[in-house]
């Protein structure tokens, strides 16, 4: 029971287990092994897998005073549940204003690339555009609009010149 | 959890989902001296007669590092001692004057339906 309640950690992300493994181990080893403690390990870490970015700034933090911890583990660094949240409304929000235009062009002018593009287009671009608040955090106000936006519009382009080559070919 | 109405810095343990109660836990645990898991677990089992998981501990930790209510003190030692920062200190007074104030009031009114 101990070896599988030690074999848990190895669920927790990588960054949580450099920065908290060995403490947890420690503690692990000093406590009873009980049902309770492997099944509370194993929220733990469905837990530390929905949350990673919780070891990154915490390593972040830690990082201030001492220089060799990396900060190149974490790939999402800083961002918190509401910039999840909002991450999620623009995936879902962008995905859905996509498609309702292209079902409104499709009933204005008939079957046409436009509206295919924006149906195709929709999910990548929404996932682009959900990035802002994620994975592109770390630049500048700016930047992450430049690229969030900009990347959603040549998602977009992309598909309808696959759309428009498909209809000529 | 109990929800309160909170000062920003005390709020912050809000954020916390179900990792709140032993957040506070651990906040009260360190309030007199630095301490490590293991030392922690007992503290708070002595203090509360709650013994927290390692996830669960770990889990709460890792929340209160993040927003600097807590911080790692520089050891040798394996199993890594934390202390309270000033911010930590400060939610954890505020967090105390927000129990003590709905404490007060239910005690109020439960002597006032005895009478």
């Amino acid at each position: 029971m101990r070896a599988m309640q030690s074999a848990v950690l190895c669920l927790y992300p990588r960054a949580w287990r450099d920065r908290y493994g060995a403490e947890m181990l420690e503690l692990v080893g000093s406590q009873p092994v009980s049902v309770r403690s492997f099944v509370d390990l194993l929220a733990g870490a469905v837990d530390a897998r929905l949350n990673p970015q919780l070891a990154c700034a915490a390593a972040g933090v830690r990082a201030e005073g001492n220089k060799t911890m990396s900060r190149s583990l974490c790939a999402i660094e800083g961002v918190t549940v509401r910039d999840q949240w909002r991450s999620a409304a623009w995936m879902v929000g962008g995905s859905l204003i996509l498609i309702l235009v292209a079902i409104g062009l499709k009933f204005r002018i008939g079957p046409n690339a436009v509206s295919e593009a924006f149906v195709n287009a929709a999910f990548p671009a929404s996932l682009m555009l959900s990035m802002e608040s994620t994975y592109l955090k770390r630049y500048s106000r700016l930047a992450r609009t430049a690229m969030s936006v900009g990347g959603a519009i040549f998602i977009l382009l992309i598909m309808l010149a696959a759309t428009l080559i498909g209809r000529i070919t | 959890m109990i929800f309160m109405k909170n000062t920003r810095s005390d709020a912050e343990l809000d954020d916390f989902g179900r990792f709140s109660d032993p957040a506070l836990l651990i906040l009260v645990s360190l309030a007199d001296a630095a301490k490590h898991g293991y030392a922690m677990t007992e503290d708070i089992a002595e203090l509360a007669d709650v013994r927290l998981g390692p996830g669960t501990l770990y889990g709460a930790i890792a929340r209160l590092e993040s927003r600097g209510l807590i911080e790692p003190v520089v050891s040798e030692d394996r199993r890594n001692p934390y202390r309270l920062t000033a911010s930590g200190e400060k939610a954890l007074r505020l967090r105390l004057k927000a129990i003590e104030t709905v404490a007060r009031a239910a005690r109020r009114r439960l002597s006032a339906s005895e009478v």
